[in-house]
């Protein structure tokens, strides 16, 4: 891993960067600081190249209005050159022709600096562009590298930890335990339930369960007899034109 | 749940303490979570931006780890989905068989609470599971 190797080739970062991180526990500032500086340094290069390519663009976009400039000034000149001659004045297009080699002169002597000026800007370009690619990819793997140190540096405090465990730390233990408390739980609901209903005479439970059926049989005989004669009585009235 | 604690550790104690959990902190970065129905407890070490979690199923004597019964620990499809098994050495010739599971924390904001709850609740589901799968083996050593 390049960058992994980058990190520690670079060991003067590591000064910096505690001095900068002011860390005293001196184990972990080293791996951690010197991650972090690494980013650091590299966003500072990055700061550079931005600033050299915003100059160089600067340049190009200077060089470019003035090339440009001129470029109008030649097809001017032989504009006017073409209305003297259409106006018969021989004399004055020439005299606009010279001037209009005057500007090609100065495109020509600006095209090679304008095309230096473009290099030199699309070359900052790039260089700005794989620079923020690397700034991402190191902090992407700087995370992932300190996350890594730090769950192996957890994993070696629990290995202290477990050095002196005990038996109350067993789980297995814990969960035999607490199985068996619920199976004595349940026994225990299940003997109240059979101790309940322990001295029940079931077949006399039955008898009062019949007669509760009798009951509301009986009930439900009384209410049709009820509803029956207001039936009958409707039926029996005679109509009021009989009389 | 919102932590407004002052440190991590802390607000990761008042969190766990708010879910029924009893909670002791051991040292400054490291706590001991017991659940509080079958006593089963685990330990969870902070080191920067990761929660280490580690429970000890069983503690037995080295030497008695069978490759049936390693093999067992490490197979795919021994139903111990969510969390690891590890084997630390816990001195005169013994070894902890444990569960272990880990988060990185972010800022302690909801996401982070629920990792945390989750690795918790993958331990303890994960050592019913391993009970069943190593429990008689190991009793047997």
């Amino acid at each position: 891993m390049a960058f992994f190797s980058e990190i520690f080739n670079r060991a003067g970062r590591v000064a910096r960067g505690q001095a900068n991180a002011g860390m005293s526990s001196i184990e972990n500032a080293n791996f951690e600081t010197t991650v972090r500086q690494t980013i650091a340094d590299m966003k500072t290069e990055l700061n550079k190249v931005v600033q050299s390519s915003a100059m160089a663009m600067s340049n190009y976009n200077q060089l470019d209005a003035e090339y440009q400039k001129y470029v109008r000034q030649s097809q001017e000149w032989k504009q006017r050159a073409g209305m003297a001659l259409d106006a018969g004045n021989e004399e004055l297009a020439k005299k606009a022709l010279a001037k209009k080699t005057e500007s090609d002169k100065q495109v020509t002597s600006l095209q090679t600096a304008i095309d230096s000026a473009r290099q030199a800007s699309e070359s900052l370009k790039a260089q700005v562009t794989e620079l923020k690619h690397k700034i991402e990819d190191g902090e992407r793997t700087a995370t992932t590298l300190v996350a890594r140190k730090n769950a192996a540096m957890a994993q070696r405090k629990v290995s202290e930890a477990l050095a002196g465990v005990g038996k109350a730390d067993n789980a297995f233990a814990q969960l035999s335990s607490f199985e068996q408390s619920v199976s004595k739980e349940e026994a225990t609901a299940k003997a109240f339930n059979e101790l309940a209903n322990t001295g029940k005479d079931t077949s006399l439970e039955a008898e009062f369960a019949q007669l509760q059926g009798q009951s509301v049989d009986a009930e439900l005989e009384a209410l049709k007899r009820e509803r029956l004669p207001k039936v009958e009585f409707v039926k029996e009235l005679p109509s009021a034109g009989g009389r | 749940m919102s932590l407004t604690t002052s440190s991590p550790i802390a607000q990761i104690n008042a969190l766990l303490a708010s879910k029924r959990y009893a909670v002791n902190e051991l040292t400054e970065n490291s706590l001991r979570i017991q659940e509080v129905e079958s006593g089963i407890s685990l330990r969870a070490v902070l080191e920067g931006d990761i929660l280490f979690l580690s429970l000890v199923c069983m503690t037995v004597p080295s030497g008695r780890l069978s490759p049936a019964i390693l093999q067992k620990m490490l197979a795919a499809d021994n139903g111990i989905s969510t969390s690891s098994f590890q084997l630390y050495d816990t001195g005169n010739g013994n070894v902890a068989i444990t569960l272990n599971n880990f988060c990185k924390l972010q800022d302690l904001g909801s996401e982070d609470e629920d990792d945390i709850l989750s690795c918790v609740s993958f331990l303890l589901a994960d050592v019913v599971q391993a009970q069943h799968l190593l429990g008689a083996d190991l009793a047997a050593l």
